[in-house]
């Protein structure tokens, strides 16, 4: 087995009030993870711990170079174009994105038209999907994803689906957090499933 | 009265630790500028970074210009009526010069200065970055391995020095252009005109304005953005950062003032 790509150490901690206790996670490269839960259960609190967005006394260890994150709600800057948003996070990484790359990437994801609006004027389907072309932009090593297919129409949650099991394949990992196990199912994810009830997580690994 | 005791002590003792985030606040406002230079992100960054630095002196130097410069024609016309002619009545206008140098373009110019770019500046920016906070820009950046410093910090501390910088520039300039049109006025010569200010606008005091309106620019600058970045992400937190950054800072430049007269005159 390779190095684990990303790497959580257990831990127990209070978060507003709940008690939380997670064992060792390791996202191995091009691994599909789902973090399953109802709500409550912890599974958004993990995986912004995994992006390093909630500081506990839990050590993260990545030995990637890019991670990206789709937000459930919001996830870009309102004072900047989408188009912009995109071309910001691109600055940050050693790629050389032209602006080509860019309007190609929006185009895909048919947001031609939005791309030179701001956050506060689009729908939130659409903030997605601009996520989504920015994750896409970014081929990140690992790819954390708030509920994947919340808000989207099912022709945008096949093409994300289809880009997720490409990506996983060729490039890097997804780690995403949803209450239904039904999600990227037919991608044959390994699920971790999250047990709201006394906070124990159990994992429930399906071979690829 | 213990109770009041106890909070003052609290607040002594708190400056030192203040002292020290303000410092690493801007330590890695250097750190990142610096790799930004060496390369380790991409050069169309210095774009983005420009645009914001310069939207910065938009709010805070460009947009007080016209306040400034009306301050600048009554305080000339105030210190050649009101200071020259009553000092020339009592026969001690060779204080004049003193006066203008140590008092005026040392002193008072400054402070006065910080204080309407702080009335101005320091409570929108407190409230602009927490409103990023709340919005959860945090959260965009730390994901996508962007840099806080950067994209917050930076362009906010080196606007306000920029239009510090500025703003003292154009404050002189308007005020000796009206000592020119005052002085007719006031039957003063241009001869005397030019004696005074030769003689009050030298290099050390321009050295001595320049260490101060940039320390205040920092103060202002680097206490707006910590107590902004540190909120609880709820909007009620925003005018209550807002209020506390301007008190913050208010205290610590006058706190600065202090300690750089005692340096300046008794060391």
């Amino acid at each position: 087995m390779t190095s684990p790509l990303l790497s959580i150490s257990a831990q127990e901690f209070t978060l507003g009030g709940q008690e939380f206790k997670f064992p060792v996670v390791d996202i191995q490269p091009n691994e599909l993870i789902g973090l399953i839960g109802q709500t409550g259960s912890g599974k958004s609190i993990l995986l912004r711990q995994m992006a390093g967005l909630i500081e506990t006394n839990a050590n993260v260890d990545f030995t990637g170079k890019r991670k990206a994150f789709i937000f459930a709600r919001g996830g870009l800057f309102q004072r900047q174009t989408i188009r912009e948003n995109l071309r910001l996070a691109t600055l940050f990484t050693k790629l050389s994105v032209s602006a080509e790359e860019i309007d190609s990437v929006l185009s895909e994801w048919k947001l031609d038209n939005v791309k030179h609006k701001y956050p506060t004027q689009l729908s939130p389907q659409a903030l997605k999907v601009a996520q989504i072309a920015r994750g896409v932009l970014l081929k990140p090593d690992i790819l954390f994803v708030e509920k994947p297919i919340r808000g989207l129409s099912l022709e945008q949650a096949e093409q994300f689906a289809d880009w997720v099991a490409k990506h996983v394949s060729e490039h890097g990992s997804v780690v995403y957090s949803e209450e239904s196990t039904r999600v990227f199912h037919s991608l044959k994810p390994r699920k971790i499933m999250l047990d709201g009830g006394n906070n124990n997580l159990r994992t429930i690994m399906h071979n690829h | 009265m213990n109770i009041m005791i106890a909070t003052l002590g609290r607040t002594l003792l708190s400056f030192p630790e203040w002292l020290g985030r303000l410092f690493f606040l801007l330590f890695d406002m250097l750190v990142e500028l610096f790799n930004l230079l060496r390369g380790k992100y991409q050069w169309s960054l210095f774009g983005i970074l420009r645009k914001q630095t310069l939207l910065q002196v938009w709010y805070t130097a460009v947009q007080v210009i016209p306040l400034l410069t009306l301050v600048a024609i009554g305080l000339g016309g105030g210190l050649l009526g009101l200071g020259f002619g009553l000092l020339q009545q009592l026969g001690a206008e060779d204080i004049f010069v003193p006066l203008i140098q140590y008092g005026i373009l040392g002193e008072a110019l400054p402070l006065g200065l910080t204080l309407i770019i702080l009335a101005r500046s320091s409570t929108a920016i407190t409230a602009d970055v927490a409103s990023q906070v709340v919005n959860g820009d945090l959260d965009i950046i730390k994901a996508h391995g962007m840099s806080i410093p950067l994209l917050i910090t930076a362009p906010r501390i080196v606007g306000i020095m920029i239009s510090f910088i500025s703003v003292f520039g154009i404050f002189i300039g308007v005020l000796i252009g009206s000592t020119l049109l005052w002085a007719p006025i006031f039957d003063i010569t241009m001869y005397q005109l030019h004696h005074i200010w030769t003689q009050s606008l030298t290099v050390q005091e321009f050295e001595w304005v320049g260490m101060k309106l940039i320390i205040n620019s920092l103060l202002i600058g680097s206490i707006a953005c910590y107590k902004a970045l540190h909120i609880r992400r709820d909007i009620r937190e925003v005018p209550k950062a807002s209020s506390q950054s301007v008190i913050l800072t208010l205290f610590a430049i006058f706190l600065f003032e202090g300690v750089l007269l005692f340096a300046r005159w008794f060391s």
